[in-house]
């Protein structure tokens, strides 16, 4: 299968922004996907966050209300968008 | 540890005798300072290797006590174990520990260390406590791996028998993880949470020490026989037989007396010559009142809400307050109750309540100041559960950490606000609360008089009164000389309240340490306190220790001892005293 890149823009809306719980969510999240799936700052393309690291996502230190940058790129890449966006516009499934 | 008996001075924390086994509890979220930092570069794929072991012991033991403790946690306790094995997996710590060692050629503790603190670095700079509260969840697990590379004992939740626990230092998510059934008793190194396994001990009613040496702690190992005086304040490693025997008779005499003071509890506590003192309790939780009653107190002197704020499951809300309040009102019918508002600083809290770190908390935002101006939600959501659970008995409220008169205005506006807004809600509530002021400060005790303008009583909290006087970390044991109780300094403060007071017409209790102590206790009723309020199982002792002196011997014994000039004099005079009338009382 092709190597497929796709993008979308996501917001954190949970008050509780993208920490503790939310973010342990969205590690085993995006762990079922193979895709390598990361979120940046759109002002800070060049340090995005790896899906699938909890620290490199606490780091981001994403509030309510940050806009992010999704990016995944493999096979299953639009797949693993597709569910990230839903679970970013479900509040984390709070 | 060797067979040689070793008898070492440590600090009383809670009184009784405790023998038996020893089990050693090494903290885990403590990074022990690396050793060897660096390693030679030929030992990088064996330092790596090391590493991926200990990752992957400490990932089995996770998951085991994930397993094992399963049914008895919360969905929230069991997201903290999730939240843990995947920082332990996680590729950017792991990279980032790598990186230190195949390019630093650091040792596999320093590089761990130097992660975990660059990533509590970045996140202590960003405002937010959920981050505050994973850079502890880090700290945890990687003082886990760190443990299991250096092969320490970690803490392990099972107790096939009663034992002694010693512990460099004990915090509260380590306690509930014992099964406080099968502890005979606490011996603790330092650290802040001294104070908390100090508060535990009292009331489980089990002996314990802190002050313990870390040359002492780091080679005793479980399993050892250790003997803990939580009177005399002495750790006995190895005791030969007659030591023991000699301990063993003197835990059983006390155990003696201890029943027969239980048999005192409806005797009044008044001096020999017909004064008489209120003697209340001290607690953190409603279902602790039965024990202080059966103990003989009057009333609860005071009750700590904030471990209701400590608890796993976030914040108490109003209705959560109500109730409990209610309930303790409830329980003690016509007597009185004293509650204690919101105590916290930023030593006591998670994330949940105060979001910053400070360098200095006892210094800092705590007590009324964090309440006034940082948590004003916080504490007027409490005020309302007050108010409303008021109409259930007879409440007095107070605050703590009072250092000005304006916080004592601001506190009765807020307070007006409250009645207002419950009376427009239509809710129940008492107009009857009586309102009063902590002394702690030495600010407060000295501004008595103005203070006293605006509150219904006082209550002198003499530990930390003996803190801030002495300027001493309590909790420090170097400076634990100063660390008197009764210095002529703290009492001729506690004197000028009292006289402020008796202006006033208002009374003034203690409710610290000092009450407990059945002679320091005298050196008050002398100072014309009339209240005093302690930890329920100290209240026999100081109910016998009062029935046997007059008040002019307590008078007496009060105008010397203020015209000491010797910090330990006035307890000295004041055992002397009790020698004389209850000597059966010192050696307790």
């Amino acid at each position: 299968m092709a190597q497929t890149k796709c993008n979308a823009q996501v917001t954190v809306s949970s008050p509780l922004g993208l920490h503790g719980r939310p973010a342990a969510m969205l590690v085993q999240l995006a762990s079922k996907y193979r895709s390598k799936i990361s979120l940046c700052r759109p002002e800070d393309p060049d340090e995005p966050a790896d899906c699938r690291s909890i620290l490199s996502l606490l780091v981001l230190a994403a509030t309510q209300g940050t806009d992010l940058l999704l990016c995944a790129e493999g096979e299953d890449a639009p797949e693993a968008v597709a569910a990230i966006t839903e679970f970013f516009s479900q509040s984390f499934q709070e | 540890m060797g067979s040689l008996m070793q008898n070492i001075k440590v600090i009383a924390i809670s009184p009784g005798i405790a023998i038996g086994r020893v089990l050693r509890i090494q903290r885990l979220n403590r990074l022990a300072e690396p050793n060897a930092s660096t390693i030679p570069e030929e030992k990088v794929e064996s330092e790596i290797s090391r590493l991926h072991a200990a990752l992957e012991t400490t990932r089995k033991q996770l998951q085991e006590l994930r397993s094992t403790l399963g049914a008895k946690l919360s969905a929230e306790e069991s997201g903290i174990f999730d939240a843990h094995l995947l920082l332990l997996d996680d590729r950017m710590l792991l990279t980032d520990i790598e990186k230190h060692i195949r390019e630093e050629k650091n040792s596999a503790e320093f590089a761990i260390s130097r992660s975990t603190e660059h990533f509590i670095g970045v996140f202590s700079a960003i405002p937010d406590p959920y981050l505050q509260e994973r850079a502890a969840d880090l700290r945890d697990v990687t003082g886990r791996v760190m443990a299991n590379l250096t092969e320490e004992e970690v803490a392990r939740p099972s107790l096939d028998d009663r034992r002694i626990i010693v512990a460099d230092a004990l915090t509260p998510s380590e306690t509930v993880q014992l099964d406080c059934t099968k502890v005979l008793g606490f011996a603790v190194e330092t650290g802040s949470a001294t104070s908390h396994a100090a508060i535990l001990a009292r009331s489980m009613r089990l002996p314990a020490v802190s002050g313990l040496p870390h040359e002492v702690f780091d080679k005793l190992r479980s399993n050892d026989i250790v003997i803990i005086d939580g009177v005399a304040g002495r750790l006995i490693v190895n005791p030969d037989a007659r030591t023991e025997e000699a301990y063993r008779l003197k835990a059983a005499a006390a155990g003696k007396l201890i029943d027969e003071l239980g048999r005192e509890t409806e005797l009044t506590p008044e001096t020999t010559d017909g004064f008489k003192v209120e003697l209340a309790a001290n607690i953190d939780a409603a279902g602790q009142y039965a024990e202080a009653s059966k103990m003989g107190a009057y009333g609860i002197g005071l009750f700590r809400t904030e471990f209701m704020f400590m608890e796993q499951n976030g914040l108490p809300d109003e209705e959560a307050q109500y109730k409990c309040y209610r309930e303790l009102l409830i329980s003690a019918g016509e007597r009185p109750v004293t509650i204690r508002t919101l105590d916290i600083g930023a030593d006591k809290v998670s994330g949940n309540v105060y979001r910053f770190t400070e360098v200095n908390p006892a210094l800092g935002l705590r007590g009324i100041r964090l309440c006034l101006y940082e948590r004003r939600d916080l504490f007027t959501t409490q005020l309302r559960a007050l108010f409303r659970a008021g109409v259930s008995g007879d409440l007095r409220v107070m605050v703590p950490m009072v250092s000005s008169v304006q916080e004592l205005i601001e506190c009765r506006e807020l307070i007006r606000q409250v009645q207002n807004q419950l009376a427009q809600e239509n809710l129940e509530f008492s107009s009857r609360v009586l309102f009063g002021a902590m002394i702690e400060t030495p600010a407060a005790a000295l501004s008595a008089g103005d203070l006293a303008e605006y509150v219904d009583f006082f209550s002198i909290g003499t530990n930390d009164l003996v803190q801030y006087t002495m300027a001493i970390d309590r909790l420090n044991e170097r400076v634990s000389y100063l660390n008197r109780a009764a210095s002529p300094a703290v009492l001729r403060l506690i004197r000028h309240c009292v006289e402020c007071a008796e202006r006033k017409g208002i009374p003034v209790a203690v409710c610290g340490q000092m009450a407990a102590d059945p002679a320091a206790a005298l050196l008050l009723v002398g100072m014309g306190i009339q209240e005093l309020s302690m930890a329920s199982p100290a209240i026999p002792l100081v109910r016998r220790a009062i029935r046997s002196v007059s008040m002019f011997d307590a008078e007496q014994l009060v105008e010397r001892a203020l015209r000491a000039t010797d910090d330990d004099e006035p307890m000295k005079l004041a055992e002397e005293l009790l020698q004389k009338h209850a000597p059966e009382l010192i050696d307790l």
